[in-house]
């Protein structure tokens, strides 16, 4: 009935090993994700922020990197799904919460693209506009549309919450920390206008994602290198 | 689109599916928002507890009188 064989003590220490070694290889764990995101976000604000403050036009939308790097982490993901078969709990969640954070950022997207030609249809609706009046009287009145104050604060604000729980579930402290001064940053960000929220959002990108990436990257090739030996 | 975030989280984690389904509810009325006028924003708010908290709330205490006598 039971063809499986018997393994030694040894046999069966290697086996855990083994394992242990090909769950650590995770897509996370090798900080390949962080560093992309890290990458990808902090350019894609830079751009924003340099066109704004050297007043020059991008010839596309810089966030359109974002969905590009979407695309890598799909592919890895689904990668590592058929190398890895074994995985831990908290791999799985920590799955799950970078999915959630996923839908998150497109649900934002979502939100302040339709919000504020949504508000203009009922504020017509209404009979009512919105007029930028300058109180020194430099300018005439201009009728401007809707917008969200310091949208780009609320992307902040949510890049930070994967990086936090990442950090938290792993006990890796450069995310931990990564997401602390993210949430602090945030906070500067209310007080600022939208130019330097991309610049903060430059600084956040950088200090979530990047630093803790290639730390996380530089111990995981570490790791790799002794495990070969 | 913030409630649904730990709701649906939770369900995964727990494997709980009125949870998923709770939080999975909560980001189509998110949605939902951004076509309705503000006066009807509480409602969803309210729609969005029940289904998302309540209802699982009382599916779990059922689980566990259950699973405990």
């Amino acid at each position: 009935m039971n063809n499986e064989k018997q393994l030694s003590e040894a046999e069966s220490l290697e086996l855990i090993t083994s394992m242990i070694q090909k769950v650590k290889a995770s897509y996370h764990e090798s900080g390949t994700s962080a560093i992309l995101w890290g990458v990808v976000v902090a350019l894609a604000s830079f751009l924003v922020y340099a066109s704004i403050t050297f007043d020059f036009t991008l010839p596309i939308e810089p966030f359109w990197l974002v969905f590009i790097a979407i695309v890598p982490q799909v592919y890895f993901s689904i990668k590592e799904n058929k190398i890895n078969k074994v995985k831990k709990l908290e791999d799985a969640a920590i799955d799950t919460v970078w999915l959630v954070y996923g839908l998150s950022i497109l649900l934002l997207v979502m939100y302040a693209n339709i919000a504020p030609a949504i508000s203009e249809k009922f504020a017509k609706q209404e009979g009512w506009q919105l007029i930028k009046h300058y109180t020194n009287g430099s300018k005439a009145d201009e009728k401007i549309p809707p917008f969200i104050p310091s949208i780009y604060s609320l992307y902040i604000l949510l890049y930070t919450f994967p990086t936090m729980i990442t950090g938290i579930v792993k006990k890796f402290k450069p995310m931990i920390i990564g997401g602390i001064v993210s949430y602090v940053l945030f906070i500067v960000s209310c007080y600022t206008t939208f130019q330097y929220d991309m610049l903060i959002g430059t600084v956040v990108a950088i200090i979530c994602w990047l630093i803790p990436g290639l730390i996380l990257r530089a111990k995981y090739l570490k790791q790799r290198k002794s495990s070969n030996v | 689109m913030l409630y649904g975030i730990p709701t649906f989280l939770s369900g995964a984690i727990m494997r709980f599916m009125p949870l998923k389904v709770g939080g999975i509810v909560c980001w189509f009325l998110a949605i939902a928002t951004l076509f309705i006028t503000p006066n009807y924003f509480l409602l969803l708010v309210a729609l969005a507890v029940v289904i998302a908290w309540i209802i699982p709330g009382y599916l779990m205490r059922k689980h566990f009188k259950n699973k405990t006598v």
